[in-house]
């Protein structure tokens, strides 16, 4: 096992599903091709080794992963900004 | 090294006073601002705006009420951006220290572009935001797109 302390460094993306379905919304209204009801998150969180500066990118594919990382990064709901600095611990293991 | 990326925010109905986009530099990168554009297609006669562009700096907070933007990385395969970029924020930037580092006026019939010369770009060290801020609303909501091209200077 090997764990690594990591600091979130930034996170794109919306977090909030039903902005960026009300979004979403708007644009099909104006387009013929109708995409999906249920619009796939498009978040993507960078860590950093503090020590290394090396940088690990987490693509989050599912808006339940999203929720997860909102605890763990930090997000406020009221300007649904997500907060950055957070220590993160990663583990890797077979 | 330098990298470039793309944030972008894709028809999006603009109604209001707002940071049409805004990039920051986050704590560990600094950023050239490449290019500039904006497009609509709801407006078919005459609407002329004003706009300005800012540099904000020290305890500022960055605007709210619209949506966090996943700036796009140039070439196939390159790191996400560590700046990060907000897009149609009503609730402008506002606090720390702003500098209005040019303002314009645009029709919205023509749309807007801005690509400075090389040697003409805003640059922007770390802690700070670059604010492309609509100073006059609309007559009616328009669907907007609006892009901001810049480059992360490694």
């Amino acid at each position: 096992m090997i764990e690594r302390d990591l600091v979130v460094l930034a996170v794109h993306g919306e977090g909030d599903r039903v902005t960026v379905n009300k979004l979403q919304e708007h644009r099909n209204r104006l387009s013929a091709i109708k995409d999906a009801a249920d619009e796939p998150p498009d978040v993507i969180v960078v860590l950093r080794d503090p020590d290394q500066g090396f940088r690990i990118e987490w693509p989050v594919e599912t808006w339940e992963e999203v929720e997860e990382w909102k605890k763990m990064v930090g997000f406020d709901k009221s300007t649904r900004h997500w907060k950055l600095g957070a220590t993160i611990k990663v583990r890797f293991g077979a | 090294m330098a990298r470039t990326y793309t944030a972008q925010s894709n028809n999006v109905s603009v109604s209001a006073v707002q940071d049409l986009m805004s990039i920051q530099t986050t704590s560990g990168m600094v950023a050239e601002i490449d290019e500039l554009v904006l497009g609509q297609v709801t407006a078919t006669t005459i609407g002329n705006l004003r706009t300005s562009f800012k540099r904000f700096s020290g305890a500022y907070s960055i605007g709210s009420a619209g949506t966090s933007v996943t700036p796009r990385p140039h070439v196939f395969g390159d790191s996400a951006a560590t700046c990060t970029a907000r897009g149609n924020d009503t609730t402008q930037t506002s606090g720390g220290t702003a500098v209005t580092l040019d303002s314009d006026a645009l029709n919205v019939v023509n749309g807007y572009n801005k690509l400075p010369a090389p040697e003409d770009r805003w640059s922007f060290t770390i802690s700070q935001a670059f604010v492309w801020s609509l100073d006059s609303a609309p007559s009616g909501a328009e669907t907007m797109s609006v892009r901001v091209t810049f480059r992360e200077i490694v």
